[in-house]
């Protein structure tokens, strides 16, 4: 079963630029996860994301509130290198 | 066949003319600035500062004036506004203040109001800052009078929400205190002295090396303050190194000569203070912020520009001329049934203004435009419920058409049912 990351965001032009560093980093990383987008409010309230956009890998909260960069995503991805 | 090109002809110089005239030196100098503010607010800010202030135990008097506050200082993205405001409600100070910062955010938000400033005028800008705040507060104490049990109380959570009051004065403080109302004694009674004093407050604060972050907010409001002054120093015709140009390009000239000033002081205290990593954050918010609404700006403005020359000047100055109450109802009306984009409410305010609408009934539109767009009322529907989404609809038109007539009584355009 494949590993989800899920980004929250409504669809301003941040989380967006998000979900495309997100796809980025994936594709040069080869690795296979599940990107999925969250827009609905009551689902990122319930996540406890009290700014857009925010970054979720693999159940573990990694950035809220501003666009992880590259490096950052890269990062959290490590530990899934096989 | 010649009407329709005339016609197209027509529309598209009044579109063009328009944007020309509105991107003229003196809106660069304001709206610039304001972008970069609003990257610097967005990165430099801390939420979570300005949340404690709104937290379950805090008292009335302070959680609903703050509610109102972070509207203009945190919500300078609209995807920061909708969960911000389900946490003031949840998990904060209750259902009252959450409402105060959902109705202020759109409102006071720095953006809205510099390109009101530099678009329609700095009177109404202000007026809709002022009124914005007055009554955000007064409907998120209505909202929670008529649904008191809507607070959940959540004691576990807060526990450790104690809040520290205690102000303490100094030196720094003080000196950034008084840069600030030098800078509006600089817009509002153009003292030249004013801009020094205020200057050398802010040198000394940077010398001072403590308040940085607040005292870089300061430099940086101190841009909008040179962009918006009406400076007047030079009345007739001058010499500049040989050449001779008129009082109006002279004036401009020495605005950018003291926004120049201002430039080097930000500089200087940016290198000095903040960090590399926080400079690129910042940089970044300012450019998300540039790519996501200056293209609204352009469009906005030029079709506004567009609709001027198709709309009948005389039905507008009958219907809209004077600061009735139905002039000021179809103000709001118009705000809540015409979906426009972000800052589009702008533009096409100024468009009614041009075309003899009262100041009054203007601003009942700018107030509730942004409130009230069929976007963001339906998710106040899902996030309050149809019951309190109903009552703060009702709420935001009837306080919005009270403060436009306020305001047009205010600046002495009277007042009359019809």
């Amino acid at each position: 079963m494949k590993r989800i990351i899920k980004v929250y965001g409504s669809g301003c032009i941040k989380c967006k630029t998000l979900e495309k560093r997100v796809h980025k980093v994936l594709t040069e990383l080869d690795l296979q996860f599940e990107v999925k987008k969250v827009t609905d409010i009551i689902e990122i309230m319930d996540a406890g994301v009290s700014s857009t956009p925010a970054l979720e890998v693999d159940g573990k909260m990694i950035m809220k509130g501003r666009v992880a960069t590259e490096k950052e995503i890269r990062a959290s991805l490590e530990p899934y290198l096989s | 066949m010649t009407t329709i090109t005339e016609t197209i002809n027509g529309s598209l110089t009044s579109g063009i003319d328009t944007l020309l005239d509105y991107l003229s030196f003196h809106v660069l100098l304001c709206l610039i600035p304001a972008f970069f503010i609003a990257g610097a607010m967005a990165v430099f800010i801390p939420k979570d500062t300005v949340m404690k202030y709104m937290g379950s135990t805090t008292p009335g008097f302070i959680s609903y004036p703050f509610a109102a506050l972070a509207g203009f200082l945190l919500a300078v993205c609209s995807c920061t506004v909708l969960p911000l405001f389900a946490g003031i409600w949840k998990k904060g100070a209750g259902l009252g203040p959450a409402v105060t910062f959902l109705f202020s955010a759109p409102a006071v938000n720095l953006l809205a109001l510099t390109y009101t400033g530099s678009l329609v005028g700095l009177d109404i800008a202000f007026a809709r800052g002022v009124l914005a705040i007055l009554f955000a507060i007064i409907i998120g104490v209505t909202m929670d009078y008529l649904f008191p049990d809507a607070n959940i109380k959540n004691s576990q959570e807060n526990s450790d929400n104690t809040l520290d009051l205690t102000f303490t004065l100094s030196i720094d403080r003080i000196l950034l205190v008084s840069a600030v109302i030098f800078g509006f004694i600089i817009v509002l009674l153009d003292f030249p002295i004013a801009f020094i004093i205020g200057i050398i407050c802010l040198v000394v604060v940077t010398i001072r090396r403590n308040e940085q972050i607040p005292a870089l907010m300061i430099w940086l409001v101190y841009l909008l303050f040179t962009g918006t002054s009406q400076i007047n120093w030079s009345s007739h015709p001058t010499e500049f190194f040989g050449v001779s140009i008129s009082d109006e390009l002279a004036n401009m000239l020495l605005k950018a000569f003291l926004s120049f000033i201002v430039v080097i002081g930000i500089f200087i205290h940016s290198w000095l203070y903040i960090q590399q990593d926080q400079i690129a954050d910042w940089l970044q918010e300012t450019k998300f912020f540039v790519r996501s609404i200056l293209h609204l700006i352009i469009i906005g403005v030029f079709v506004a520009g567009l609709a001027k020359y198709f709309i009948p000047q005389e039905l507008v100055a009958d219907l809209l001329g004077s600061n009735t109450v139905l002039a000021n109802v179809f103000g709001v009306l118009f705000g809540i049934f015409m979906y426009f984009p972000t800052l589009m409410e702008v533009p096409i305010a100024k468009l009614f203004l041009d075309l003899g609408m009262a100041k009054g009934p203007l601003l009942a539109y700018l107030l509730s435009d942004p409130e009230l767009s069929i976007q963001s009322i339906l998710v106040t529907h899902k996030l309050m419920g149809k019951e309190k989404n109903i009552v703060y609809v009702i709420l935001v038109g009837i306080l919005t058409t009270i403060a436009g007539l306020i305001f047009g009584l205010a600046i002495g355009e009277g007042f009359s049912l019809y």
